[in-house]
Parts: structure tokens; sequence; C-alpha cells
């Protein structure tokens, strides 16, 4: 399996056939039992089942965090319009542990974008949020696959993304 | 990896680890065995009692050659350790597992052995003399190697961690060593020492090397049917060991 | 500049969690408080047992302290998102563990000669106490660190913790004790501070560089 520039995969399977654990191994956070894995972008931006948002820091603190680990200082205008984009404007000062499972994955995602990163590893990207915010980021993938770069897709939803590579996982 | 002999590049592969090493257990255990025999009954029997220990000092011919295989143990888990970091080797990884406990038990015979000396000698079992510190700090180096390896599930992280602690306790050991002699010459006078200041005749010298190299022997035959055990234990679900138990079962 | 922006997070992070942080000052005060008082004329008496209890509580406050070095960044996941930023996790690490030597190490290099000259330890060796506890502190931070960092995600308690750590942590102690009774002995002293010159920089050389991939190994559970 290789992914190039610009194109999504999307995999599917039942529960317990090993997407996360495809996804981790391919982020470098697990290594695999067998077999080998090229990487040749770094960094990676990996949104697993945990938000990765510090929950006593605030929304704009963490996105702070994010822009100082890829090297560079938080863009405030461009912050400030994603969280515009996602409907979370107001809660900027607000601390993560005060904000709803869909606004934290709303957040992870601005994360993800001041990231910058070229392949994104998504587990269940749609999880937690309200048909609004699923609609936000599908748009977000599809884009983020025009301007070139590539994404890996762990979901269970019902309809598939626009672009992507459809892969069944089954279970042995 | 040109420089490594054929044979031992063979063995680097559990399955022919498995099959290639089990006639020598035999051997190792059958000569350790009798080299012990050896070694034990002449130091007891035959050496003379010593000028100022008398009889008491014969301990010596099982405890020195235990504690000093005790740290040497230490040591080559250490190496090991590098040898799984550097060349990812499947078996460097159960040579850790498989020592690790054999060189816990030698401590702690090796701490038991050196009171039961201590008893007629100091008039006291324990003493916070700086062998027996550092020699007990080791058992607490090898209780953590073994319970680091029991606490992590995932048998690749456990390798890796087991690497690394085992790398800082081989860096701490001489360190701790010398720190501990140092700092207890600063509070107690010099204790009395195995062999005194006395220069030691041969005559005591040969029952010791005999023991030295028989417990070596005897406890690299434990290491290696330990080593063959967890072998088997991890490649259960291999196609090699269910052939092969399916033969023994025949 | 990426350095000051890791150390304020940590210490925001720090200040945030509010009383939580205070807890090894009190537990350090706390036990050598109990020492104090069981002790009674013999601590009060021998600077040297004394020095002995502070230098031995000082390890004790460490493990406890280091105990949640990682947790909460591997619990709500930042830490996982740390990991993959390889050219920057060195310096995550080491912020990080700057951070906590900044709210445990420093309060109780001021704290220990503090009671040690209340407890009737002369000025000069309490100073010299407070010196040993300064260069001591870093180097159970880095060794301890390097031990968590082993046992992340395992859900494990501390006495797993202080059993792997306190056998590392021997010759710290016993150099650090050691500098500072010859110094009460007026004796010479020298060796056994390059000693613990020689542990201190070892141990800031080395660890952090091994630290980023064992925290990346500790992912795989």
């Amino acid at each position: 399996m290789s992914l190039v520039a610009g194109e999504t995969i999307e995999l599917r399977g039942p529960n317990g056939c090993g997407k996360s654990t495809l996804l981790r191994i391919m982020a470098g956070l697990q290594q695999p039992d067998s077999g080998d894995i090229a990487r040749y972008v770094d960094p990676i931006g990996y949104l697993g089942h945990k938000f990765g948002l510090a929950s006593i820091l605030t929304v704009q603190e963490n996105l702070r965090w994010t822009s100082t680990l890829i090297g560079s200082k938080l863009d405030t205008t461009r912050a400030r319009e994603l969280l515009e984009t996602f409907e979370l404007r107001t809660e900027m000062s607000k601390l993560i542990q005060e904000l709803s499972a869909g606004q934290k994955r709303r957040c992870s995602f601005v994360c993800l974008l001041i990231g910058n990163y070229k392949l994104w590893l998504l587990d269940e990207p749609f999880s937690s949020l309200d048909s609004r915010g699923e609609k936000l980021v599908r748009e977000l993938i599809e884009e983020h696959c025009r301007k070139g770069g590539s994404a890996v897709i762990a979901s269970h939803s019902a309809s598939p993304i626009a672009q992507a590579v459809q892969v069944e996982l089954g279970i042995g | 990896m040109k420089f490594v002999p054929s044979w031992l590049n063979r063995l680097a592969s559990p399955q022919h680890f498995f099959i290639d090493i089990k006639p020598w257990i035999m051997w190792l255990y059958v000569l350790g065995t009798i080299g012990l025999l050896v070694g034990s009954v002449w130091g007891l029997a035959f050496v003379p009692p010593e000028r100022y220990q008398g009889d008491s000092f014969r301990i010596l011919y099982v405890h020195a050659p235990i504690a000093h295989l005790a740290q040497l143990i230490y040591i080559s888990i250490a190496i090991a350790g590098v040898v799984h970091l550097v060349w990812k080797l499947k078996m460097a990884d159960v040579y850790m597992s498989a020592a690790a406990p054999v060189g816990c038990w030698l401590t702690a015979l090796a701490l038991v052995s050196g009171m039961i000396w201590g008893m007629p000698t100091w008039g006291t079992a324990w003493v916070w003399d700086a062998r027996i510190v550092s020699t007990l700090i080791l058992f607490f180096l090898y209780f953590g190697l073994i319970v680091l390896r029991r606490v992590i599930p995932n048998p690749a992280r456990a390798a890796t961690a087991l690497s690394i602690l085992a790398i800082v306790g081989a860096i701490n050991v001489p360190i701790i060593k010398f720190s501990v002699e140092w700092f207890n010459t600063l509070h107690q006078p010099a204790s009395i020492e195995l062999f005194g200041d006395v220069s030691i005749d041969r005559v005591f010298l040969v029952p010791l090397f005999i023991n030295i190299a028989s417990i070596s022997v005897l406890s690299a035959g434990i290491i290696l049917a330990y080593m063959r055990y967890l072998v088997v234990e991890r490649n259960a679900s291999m196609t090699w060991i269910q052939e092969w138990s399916r033969g023994k079962n025949q | 500049m990426r350095f000051w922006a890791f150390y304020r997070r940590e210490l925001l992070i720090e200040f945030r969690s509010g009383v939580e942080s205070f807890i090894p000052v009190v537990f350090f005060l706390l036990v050598v408080g109990t020492f104090a008082f069981t002790l009674h004329s013999v601590f009060t008496g021998d600077s040297r047992v004394l020095v002995s209890v502070i230098w031995i509580t000082t390890l004790f406050t460490s493990v406890l302290s280091l105990d949640k070095l990682f947790k909460r960044d591997h619990a709500d996941g930042t830490l996982a998102v740390a990991v993959l930023h390889r050219d920057a996790i060195t310096t995550t690490v080491v912020t990080k563990l700057i951070a906590h030597w900044s709210v445990t190490g420093i309060p109780i290099t001021i704290l220990g000669p503090t009671v040690g000259l209340l407890s009737g330890l002369q000025i000069d060796h309490a100073l010299m106490l407070g010196f040993t506890l300064l260069i001591g502190t870093p180097t159970i931070t880095m060794l301890g660190a390097l031990v968590t960092a082993l046992l992340v995600g395992l859900g494990r308690g501390g006495e797993l913790l202080t059993v792997l750590i306190l056998p590392l942590y021997i010759p710290t102690l016993l150099f650090g004790i050691s500098v500072c009774h010859l110094h009460i002995e007026s004796a010479s002293y020298t060796s056994e501070l390059l000693w613990c010159f020689a542990l201190l920089t070892g141990s800031t050389t080395a660890i952090p560089l091994a630290l980023g991939p064992v925290l990346k190994m500790s992912q795989d559970s």
C-alpha cells in the first residue's frame, strides 16, 4: 500500500479489524508485528481517539503550543479565522476542559490546520461531531487534498469522502 | 554482520537456537555438577584451615564464585540490551529475560552465604559493610528488571524498556560499588576481609577456580534451558514449534 | 524562542493545577517534620543525621512528584502529538524537566537548608547542604524522568517507580551526603564534590537525548 501527495485513503471495516492500529503504525506510534513502513513526510498530523489538547490550557494556548511545535509563531489572524469557521471564536479563552466533546474535536482540527501538516492521519474524525461539524470537516478534508495534501482516514460514516480511495480491512 | 561467525549467526534465529542448543544443555549440567562436587569436596575436606579464620572461610568456595557471577551476569544483560537496541536481535531479548531471574537468585544466594560466613567471623549475620550493601543494591536492580518485564504487556516495548534499564543500571553498578565503598570508609573502620591481606597460597586457589568455572557452566546451562523455554512460549503459534511438539507427542 | 514558549506552557499548567503543585513541597516538609519529631535530640544534636534525613527525603519527594510527570500529557494525547514532532521532542522534554525541577527541585533546595537552620544547623553547613541539593536535584530529576518514561501509560503506581528508581539514585545520594558530612567534619571534600558534578554532567547530557525515543516507544501500549 502506498500513498502519494494529494491522495486520500479511507479505511473501512468492522470494529477490531485494525484500522486504528494501522494508523498508529503509520504515524510511528506503534511498531508493526511484521513488515516495514517508509515515511517521507515529517511531521505528521495525527488525530487519534484522544483530542491531543492540554485540558487545563485555553483554546488559544493550545493553538500556540501547536505552532511552537512546528517551529513558528502563532499567526493570530489565521487562528481567529479558523476559530470563526469552526464556531469557536467565543470559546477562545476558555479552558479545554470546559468545552463539550464536539467542540474539543473541532479545536483539534484547528490545531491540525495550524500545524500545516502535509499528511493527516485521522482516526474516526467525525465522532462526537454534529451534522454541521461533520459537513465542515468533510469540506476541510476535500480542500486539504485539493491543495496537494494527503490523508488516511479510518471511519464508520455512512457516506464516504468524495475523492477517497476506499480500502476495506477484514479481520484475520 | 560479516564479522560474525556463521554458527553464531545461526543461533540468532530462535528456531535454530532451539534445536541446536538442546544437546549442549545436558553437557553443561553434567560438567557443572561434577565440577562443583569436586571443587566443593576439595575445598571443604582437603584444604588446610586458614590461619586466622579457621574453618569458617571455607564458605568462600561457594560464596565468591556466586557473588562474582552475579555481577558478571548483570553486565552481560546490559550488553545484550545494547545488542537488542542496535541490531534488534530477538535472542538478545530472550537472553535478558532468562538471565535476570538467574542473576537475581545468585545475588540472593551470595547475600545468604555471606551472612552465614558473617555469623562466626563478625559475630553477627548482617553488617552494613560496603560489599554487602552494594550486593544488596544489585539485588534490587535485578528485581527491578524482573518486575519491569512483568508489568509491560507488549513484548516489543518490554524488551526495549528492559534494555534501557539494564544499560542505565550497568553504568551505575561500578559507580554504586565505588560510592558505597567510599561512603563507608568515612564512617567505619575497614572490616575483616574474606582472605585478609595474607598472600593466598595456591592450595586455597585451585578448588576456588574449579568452583568459579563450574558455577559459571551450571548457570549457563540453566540460562540456556530457560531461554529454550521462553522461545517455545513466544513462538507457540509458529509452525516449526507446532511440528516439534507434534513430533514429541508421538 | 521555542524553549521559552514551551517553558511558559509547562509553568502555566503547573500554576493552573493550583494547590496540587504544592503536594511535593508539603510532602517534603511533612516527612522531614516527622523525622525531626521522632528522632528529637538525635535530629537536632547531630548535624550529620539532619543532613542525611533531608537528602533522603528529597529522593522520596522526587519519586513522588515524578510519578505524574508524563501522566497528564499522556492522558490527554498531547504527549503523542509532541512525540510526532521529531525535531522538537528533545526541546519539549528538556523544557518539561526544567519546569518540573523549577517547581520541585528549587523549592527543596531552598527549604532543605532552611529547615536545617531552624533545627540548629550552622549557617555554612546549611549553605553546603543547599549547594549539594542544587547540583544533586537535576541529576535526580533526569534519572527519574528516564525511568518514568519507560512506564508511561501502564497505569502503574508510585511503588513500582520507587523500586526501579531508588537503586539508581544511590550514587547521587551518597556523594551528596558525603560532601556535607566531610564539610561538617572539616575534612577535605573535593573529590566527592567532583563526583557530584560528574554525575550532574553525565545525566544532564546523556539522558535528554534518550528521552525522545523512549517516550515514543512508550506510546506502544
